[in-house]
């Protein structure tokens, strides 16, 4: 009889057999020692089975562990719904960006009526110089645990100081905040709870995107190639003025505290708000109410806290340099309630607001102002602004007064920033609503300021020198710009033909490049080969003038003219054919 | 009497009974659980994740180490069975165990890897890093080693479908059905794939354990 098979002693060594079987066996072993035997084996092999499932390997879990959590979370943050709301939103916002950008360009003029894509642009004129020393890179000069976002996704803590490069985002957690200059001289603040992202940041061209919360701006009057924020669809551009733009939760506003902006919307004429004024769009209803004479809480005390914060970096700079003065714009932390810095607005209205995302346009593409709108603007009664205006001016410092102190006043005096705003916006923004006729309108495509000064106005509007100066004309972009030099590009350090799949090639590659005296003779076997047999013409045609080539190497002057002979026969219209000839003249 | 085939493996011999001290089955109560912590991973919860992992991380280290032999870094692998395992996690509707699913997972990534292996053979140098069990008796822990150091070299000679099949169902003490489930055929081929890979670790294992001896293959001198 047959010995039993392996694998039914498994079987019957794991007790899976049925009753029948299992007796048969069982009669079978009595009286089979051989398979005794094997089974004994069977049952050693699995008792050791049985030793090898208690082991356990040795993991380093707290580093697995580390590793998987991180992992699942990105993964998790990446299924989250919200993300694929939230990248709707960026797609939806970028479409309207580019209508707008396609809208404005199209029509220099924004005719009364005419449907603007879900955006407010808002541009201000003044002519503050830039300083001479605008850094080419962004300079946090106040980052209270704010954080760094770099393109590759890794965060860092952002340090007082720190420059950073176009393509970075700062991300503000509840409670902090982070003060930003950018290459121009401009001031950003991000308030708490917000994400903006640093798109570029050159002297002559600003691209903020907000992702989330509110950027307070500040922006200088250097000319620039544009100056941009951008949030959810919304877009500003600016051209030296304080204000904020928020998307609250019915829509979108802009409240500006100095300078005048224009803010185009779909279906609606262009307007412009003057400081002090508020614009609010309703997303839903697609209205648009303008408030002028209130600015909300909110907004004061975001603009207030920059403004507070930008006199205090001017200090720092004005010790460090006389043209660093010229720019000043810092953001405060919202929380606190800052004492109102706007040039003509009373804190009247306290409206509560949801996070904001600001917008600058470039200037050049919102530069053509429509003259209509403007009037309308302007011609909106504004009485309640002038005495304000008055008495600000009243305390304002006399004119042509070094900025410097009135900085350090203000910074001192916490009832008089109103005064330092003034002294270093130089565009007076409560004189520009209270005389409409006087406001500067950019012609063409470049939205530069008016500097101007107003007549009527009782201080001087311009005292920084550094206001007259400007940038100097050369940009320097080239040395922010965020993608490096394309490289040279080089040949291949070896001939292509030696990678490639072909053995045929690779060998005539080889031989091309090593042809000499020496080493001729190991080729000439291989070059006959492919000579006759290779089923290519080209390889076929490069042998044999190789060989030929060879046998030159190699002195044999008869063997060289054959094979030059051969290679004329074979192909009589060859690359080589010129070589081939001119080898065989006497 | 010749035993062509496997004689019907009888199905019933119930995991639990053939589960050893190595990965005992969680418990209906635990399913149940792992049921909720999955719903809750669904719905992107990530501390549920986390729980998952601590309930299962042992068993799931245990059983790629088998699949995969010692010579393989388990700890990358463990990183993407895990990951697998979210991907995966928002198609499972509980219609089976979890514990069926988590082991389909671990199969696919063992399978993936042994694949690759065959194309990129390890290193036969490669030291297999030593398994260390603290609170263990050293003789103990020696002998298990040993055992397992064996076993997972008659493993490597096993086809990785085999391999799978034979793991699952002789270490991880699962069923033929439940292991059909897992590897996605049907239970008639789980059993020959069984049937198959026992022989195989059979010869494997004799073979081994003839090298062991003093003299060789062919006995004492």
């Amino acid at each position: 009889m047959a010995h039993l098979e392996a694998g039914g002693l498994w079987a019957l060594a794991a007790d899976e057999l049925p009753g029948r079987v299992r007796e048969e066996m069982e009669a079978h072993l009595a009286r089979c020692s051989a398979c005794s035997t094997a089974l004994e084996q069977v049952k050693a092999q699995r008792a050791l089975l049985q030793d090898a499932r208690a082991a356990t390997p040795e993991v380093h879990w707290d580093d697995v562990g580390a590793r998987i959590r991180s992992a699942a979370a990105a993964h998790l943050e990446r299924r989250a719904p919200r993300t694929r709301w939230t990248w709707g939103v960026a797609l939806a916002g970028a479409v309207a960006a580019v209508l707008v950008l396609w809208w404005v360009r199209l029509q220099p003029v924004g005719s009364a009526g005419s449907p603007v894509i879900g955006a407010e642009t808002v541009v201000v004129t003044g002519s503050v110089p830039p300083p001479d020393d605008a850094v080419e890179a962004i300079r946090a000069e106040d980052a209270a645990g704010a954080l760094v976002t770099a393109r590759t996704g890794e965060e860092q803590p952002l340090r007082t100081g720190m420059k950073l490069r176009s393509g970075v985002a700062v991300k503000t957690p509840s409670r902090a905040s982070a003060m930003l200059r950018l290459p121009d001289a401009s001031h950003v603040r991000v308030s708490a709870d917000s994400e903006v992202e640093l798109s570029r940041a050159e002297a002559r061209d600003v691209h903020l995107t907000v992702r989330q919360g509110r950027l307070s701006v500040q922006a200088s009057h250097a000319e620039r190639k544009a100056f941009l924020v951008e949030a959810a669809g919304l877009r500003v551009s600016v051209v030296g003025t304080v204000f904020t733009v928020e998307r609250t939760a019915h829509g979108a506003s802009v409240a500006v505290s100095e300078g005048r902006v224009r803010v185009e919307v779909a279906g609606h004429p262009a307007r412009l708000v003057g400081a002090g004024e508020r614009m609010e769009l309703h997303e839903e209803t697609g209205a648009l109410q303008v408030e002028q004479t209130a600015l909300s809480e909110p907004d004061r005390e975001a603009i207030a806290a920059m403004e507070a914060l930008a006199s205090t970096s001017v200090q720092t700079q004005h010790e460090e340099g006389p043209e660093g003065s010229s720019v000043a714009g810092a953001p405060a932390p919202e929380g606190t309630p800052a004492p109102w810095v706007g040039t003509t607005e009373p804190p009247v209205d306290a409206r509560p607001q949801v996070r904001g995302t600001a917008e600058v346009a470039p200037p050049a593409s919102v530069a053509p102002l429509h003259p209509s709108g403007l009037q309308k603007m302007e011609a909106r009664p504004l009485a309640a602004q002038k005495p304000v205006a008055r008495s600000n001016a009243e305390k304002a410092s006399p004119p042509g007064s070094p900025v410097g102190t009135d900085l350090a006043h203000s910074g001192n005096v916490q009832h008089t920033p109103q005064v330092v705003a003034m002294a270093t916006q130089p565009v007076p923004s409560s004189t520009a609503q209270a005389q409409p006729p006087v406001t500067p309108v950019p012609t063409g495509g470049t939205a530069t300021t008016d500097p101007r000064p107003d007549l009527s106005q009782e201080f001087e509007p311009y005292p920084a020198t550094s206001v007259t100066e400007h940038l100097p004309p050369t940009p320097p972009s080239e040395q922010v710009a965020e993608q490096p030099q394309p490289k040279k590009k080089r040949g291949p350090l070896i001939p292509m033909a030696l990678m490639s799949k072909d053995a045929d090639e690779r060998f005539l590659g080889y031989v091309r490049l090593q042809l000499g005296p020496r080493t001729c003779e190991g080729f000439l076997t291989g070059l006959e080969e492919i000579a006759v047999k290779s089923p290519r013409a080209d390889h076929r045609e490069q042998a044999r003038y190789l060989k030929a080539r060879c046998f030159e190497e190699r002195l044999q002057g008869t063997d060289a003219k054959l094979e030059y002979r051969q290679y004329l026969n074979d192909f009589p219209r060859g690359r080589y054919v010129r070589e081939a000839t001119s080898a065989l003249l006497p | 009497m010749i035993f062509r085939e496997a004689p019907s493996l009888v199905s019933a011999a119930s995991p639990e009974e053939r589960s050893g001290t190595g990965s005992p089955p969680p418990p209906p109560a635990d399913e149940v659980r792992l049921h909720l912590l999955v719903r809750r991973i669904q719905e992107g919860d990530l501390t549920a994740f986390d729980q998952l992992y601590e309930l299962t991380r042992v068993d799931a280290a245990r059983t790629l180490r088998h699949l995969v032999g010692n010579r393989v870094d388990v700890e990358d692998l463990l990183q993407e069975t895990y990951l697998r395992l979210l991907t995966a996690v928002k198609n499972y509707r509980g219609e089976s165990r979890f514990r069926t699913f988590f082991y389909r997972v671990c199969a696919n990534v063992a399978l993936s890897h042994l694949r690759w292996k065959r194309r990129r053979p390890e290193d036969p140098f490669a030291e297999p890093p030593d398994q260390v069990s603290s609170e263990e008796d050293p003789e103990r822990a020696a002998e298990r080693r040993q055992a397992a150091r064996l076993v997972e070299t008659a493993l490597e000679k096993l086809k990785p479908k085999k391999r799978i099949v034979f793991v699952y169902y002789e270490l991880c003490g699962m069923g033929p059905d439940e292991i059909a489930e897992a590897v996605g055929s049907s239970p008639n081929t789980v059993r020959s794939r069984l049937h198959h890979a026992r022989l195989e670790f059979n010869v494997a294992m004799q073979r081994l354990l003839a090298h062991r001896r003093p003299g060789g293959p062919h006995g004492a001198p």
